[in-house]
């Protein structure tokens, strides 16, 4: 997968590790049975 | 993702998640602590679910609308304190449902940062999803 690889409405969704509030690794995979809704804000503003 | 907070109710047992790319966790938890955000605040420093999603930046005339204005405005209005952006301001986010299985069901890619997706649309689309 390139970086800049854009997935569409059905695909899977790729296993992204990012980084939760407390400092903490949390990954999509782990969250698997459980709907997401996913805000993907600009800035802390 | 005040609107988002403010109807957790409706939404079953989904889990809302809130990210932006700041590089400083701290920030992260005084923002959710901020906006009395019981869900969590995540970091994508790299920016890779942004460019999974297709996000993109907008031009000066796009993140700094009319409408993005009267936005922030409103939030004045209603004490919200706002506080410097230390992140790139041109970003102009998006919205997304996954479903149990970890499929992308639904994805708004806004045109200006105040265009976002009205939390009853994404109601709708999380009661369409099958049941757990």
């Amino acid at each position: 997968m390139t970086p800049h690889h854009v997935i569409g409405e059905g695909d899977l969704f790729p296993d992204v590790a990012l980084v939760d509030h407390h400092g903490n690794p949390w990954r999509f995979n782990d969250h698997r049975g459980r709907p997401l809704v996913v805000v993907l804000h600009r800035h802390l503003a | 993702m005040i609107a988002v907070r403010d109807h957790l109710v409706h939404l079953g047992d989904v889990l809302p998640v809130v990210v932006t790319f700041t590089d400083h966790p701290r920030h992260l938890a005084a923002y959710r602590t901020h906006l009395q955000l019981e869900f969590p605040v995540l970091a994508d420093v790299d920016r890779r679910l942004y460019h999974l999603l297709g996000a993109g930046r907008g031009s000066i005339r796009q993140v700094w609308s009319p409408g993005t204005l009267a936005m922030y405005a409103r939030l004045l209005r209603r004490g919200r304190r706002l506080r410097p952006p230390t992140e790139d301001t041109r970003q102009l986010g998006a919205d997304a449902v996954i479903d149990r299985d970890g499929r992308l069901t639904r994805v708004w890619l806004p045109a200006s940062p105040d265009a976002r997706p009205a939390v009853s649309e994404i109601i709708e689309v999380v009661r369409g999803l099958t049941p757990g």
